[in-house]
């Protein structure tokens, strides 16, 4: 069998030098202005992180009770409830909806739980017309690519690139002028919203009690998709429920400072059922999917804590390995901190939980993550356990990298040996280190570090001393 | 069994032993949580001056007369656009070509749209547009520039007072400040679905 690699170091190798320039900058400046924002504009952002958690986590642990009490909630304002319990559940509820409404043009915002279930290739399959609306989700469906951050998508991407797409697509003349590029896709966009007939979006949270899904957005393509199309479907996972309209601004206050260090995105939308009568545009069918694809069984699982995740990004901007290697070396849809968490637990295809198990090692466990997370998510805690889920699982792609333990279990259960153990420490301070490098393990370490002299086997010595009353 | 009965069936197994584990803490306590930018007290004057901060920050643009308004579309270039029925046009009218219709065949043709804000938030710099309030989406939407009129009396204080402003209407929307994008290179870029101008007229 071929030796596996850990992929997410090779990734970051081999990554060109302009989209490691690109990415490491961007994270940087995000890491920033979330600190500045949230650290001059409050006194103790460390405890309402704390206390946004808790009622998280209150609302995972009570799960049934609020996801029933939204539905009643949607129901009761006019909206549709339906539930699907995997991707292509939930794909086929859209393409039947569609088919009633004799509805053949679809225009989505932003929305990681579509990326993951692969919503838009299944669409364009059965001959809808799905446009991305959202100016870098754009560009990357234009360009067969994946998001490689999911606040800024084609934070991997120049305007060198985005403008040669818009010219092979006719959309738009060759120029690097990133306003005049914004400009074409403005232009683009809003004939296709005008044209649609459904209007796709996720949620940010969704309010058992008042029956409303939330949306926040920058550009407005939420609230174009919105104001013009006639259906609004709603895919969203079953964890972003929150209990009361009065837990929003708590989340207000945290979502757009850690995202993008705004202290208010520029549009939040409550949104609960079809329009008014007397308005004149609007969809006047809402649909709403909540998904579970995964969900229930990380809810069931040491990890549930990850369910709290509110996609700020922030984890990915600080996570030194996210800087290095960008958001597609993760090869999931959700990456960094969390995604290495996230995406091994929804990992339902293609060998599930075992082919995604080398991602909680890329992790130093310096734990920055878990210290800017708004809802103070254990991410580095989380990472721990999934480890040991893959040794116990015996995971191969767990194991990738780790070091040889066999020697040191046979050297530590017997005395002996170890003794001999450490009379060849002594000997190791005379000898080539390159002998140690027959160990590739231990050649990787030597790499970059100088191993230090040996200095043990004196513990004994000084234990039994202390054993016959000497204090010394 | 039905995918919904699948789902909670699922997470009643999950939760069975959780239920009590964390408890869900008083509003009380994340009320508490204020920002530098609240205002001082609930004085009108007070919150007009914590809002017009915020506005302003928020590259938000804010007249308090019709003529200052009237002159600041001048200064943009505005010659036509859509007027909310339901507010009485002025002088608006003798200097603009106004309509009281939105043409959704016709939307790159209205410069402005003047529709009716619910209610201002001080803290963030913030209205609200709901559909009771706001009788066509599109043309609070569409054209470059938008125009709220916020009366000075809806002025709240934070997001937690405006609650009760948006009754049980289908469609709250949030705004502060123009339409913005930092996706190509994370460069801010004003107006890109939304307006490129957002304007608040406080009566």
């Amino acid at each position: 069998m071929a030796k596996l690699e850990q992929s997410i170091d090779r990734y970051a190798a081999e990554l060109d030098p302009e989209t490691s320039f690109a990415v490491r900058d961007a994270s940087k400046i995000k890491t920033e202005q979330r600190f500045d924002t949230l650290w001059a504009d409050f006194e103790d952002p460390n405890a309402m992180r704390k206390l946004a958690g808790q009622v998280k986590q209150h609302t995972l642990e009570n799960l049934p009770r609020y996801l029933a009490q939204a539905e009643a909630s949607f129901q009761r304002n006019g909206a549709n409830v339906h539930w699907a319990v995997d991707g292509d559940e939930a794909n086929a509820i859209v393409l039947d909806i569609m088919r009633r409404r004799n509805a053949t043009k679809i225009v989505k915002s932003k929305s990681m739980v579509t990326e993951e279930i692969e919503l838009l290739p299944f669409l364009e399959e059965h001959g809808v017309e799905a446009i991305e609306t959202d100016l870098g989700e754009y560009i990357v469906q234009i360009d067969g690519d994946h998001p490689s951050h999911i606040i800024s998508p084609i934070i991997h991407k120049n305007r060198k690139q985005v403008a040669r797409s818009f010219e092979r697509e006719g959309i738009g003349e060759y120029t690097e002028d990133p306003e005049e590029l914004t400009r074409i896709a403005r232009r683009f966009l809003r004939k296709k919203y005008l044209e649609a007939d459904v209007g796709m979006t996720g949620a940010n949270f969704v309010l058992a009690d008042s029956g409303r899904i939330v949306i926040v957005t920058n550009e407005g393509n939420a609230r174009f998709s919105m104001a013009a199309t006639k259906t609004h479907i709603v895919v969203v996972g079953i964890e972003k429920v929150i209990p009361r309209e009065e837990d929003l601004p708590l989340y207000m206050n945290l979502l757009g400072r850690s995202a993008t260090g705004q202290a208010m995105t520029v549009y939040t939308q409550l949104i609960g059922g079809p329009k008014l009568e007397g308005q004149e545009e609007g969809p006047e069918e809402m649909h709403v999917i909540f998904l579970d694809n995964g969900r229930s069984d990380a809810l069931a699982s040491e990890c549930r804590e990850i369910l709290r995740c509110i996609r700020c990004g922030a984890c990915m901007n600080i996570c030194p390995v996210y800087r290095q290697a960008s958001g597609h070396a993760y090869r999931a849809i959700y990456p960094g901190p969390v995604g290495a968490v996230l995406s091994p637990l929804l990992a339902l295809k293609n060998g599930g939980f075992h082919q995604l198990a080398d991602l909680p090692k890329a992790s130093s466990l310096c734990g920055a993550c878990q210290e800017v997370c708004p809802v103070d998510i254990p991410i580095p805690d989380l990472l721990l356990r999934l480890r040991a889920r893959g040794k116990e699982e015996s995971a191969a792609r767990g194991a990738i990298d780790s070091p040889g333990f066999g020697m040191w279990a046979i050297a530590a259960s017997q005395p002996a040996a170890w003794k001999m153990g450490l009379a060849m420490g002594h000997a190791m301070n005379v000898a080539p280190h390159a002998w140690l490098n027959a160990h590739p393990s231990a050649k990787s370490w030597q790499s970059t570090r100088d191993l230090p002299k040996f200095r043990g086997g004196e513990f004994r010595k000084w234990l039994n001393a202390r054993k016959g009353g000497n204090e010394k | 069994m039905s995918a919904r009965d699948t789902i909670f069936s699922k997470i009643e197994a999950a939760t069975e032993s959780l239920a009590g584990k964390t408890a869900l803490p008083e509003l009380e306590k994340a009320k508490a949580f204020r920002s530098r930018f609240v205002p001082e007290s609930e004085a009108v004057e007070e919150l007009e001056r914590c809002f017009e901060r915020s506005w302003t920050s928020a590259q938000g643009k804010l007249v308090r007369s019709e003529a200052e308004l009237i002159e600041l579309l001048k200064t943009m270039g505005a010659k036509k656009g859509y007027l909310d029925s339901s507010l009485s046009s002025g002088d608006l009218t003798s200097e603009f070509e106004v309509s009281s219709l939105f043409d959704r065949e016709r939307v790159d043709e209205y410069d402005f749209g003047i529709s009716r804000a619910t209610c201002g938030i001080a803290e963030t710099g913030t209205i609200a547009l709901i559909d009771r309030d706001t009788p066509n989406r599109l043309g609070a939407l569409a054209p470059w520039i938008h125009v709220a009129v916020l009366e000075r009396e809806k002025l709240r204080a934070r997001l937690y007072d405006a609650l009760t402003d948006f009754q049980k209407d289908p469609s709250v929307v949030l705004v502060t400040g123009p339409s913005k994008t930092a996706d190509i290179e994370g460069l801010l870029i004003v107006g890109v679905h939304g307006p490129g101008e957002q304007i608040c007229w406080l009566v």
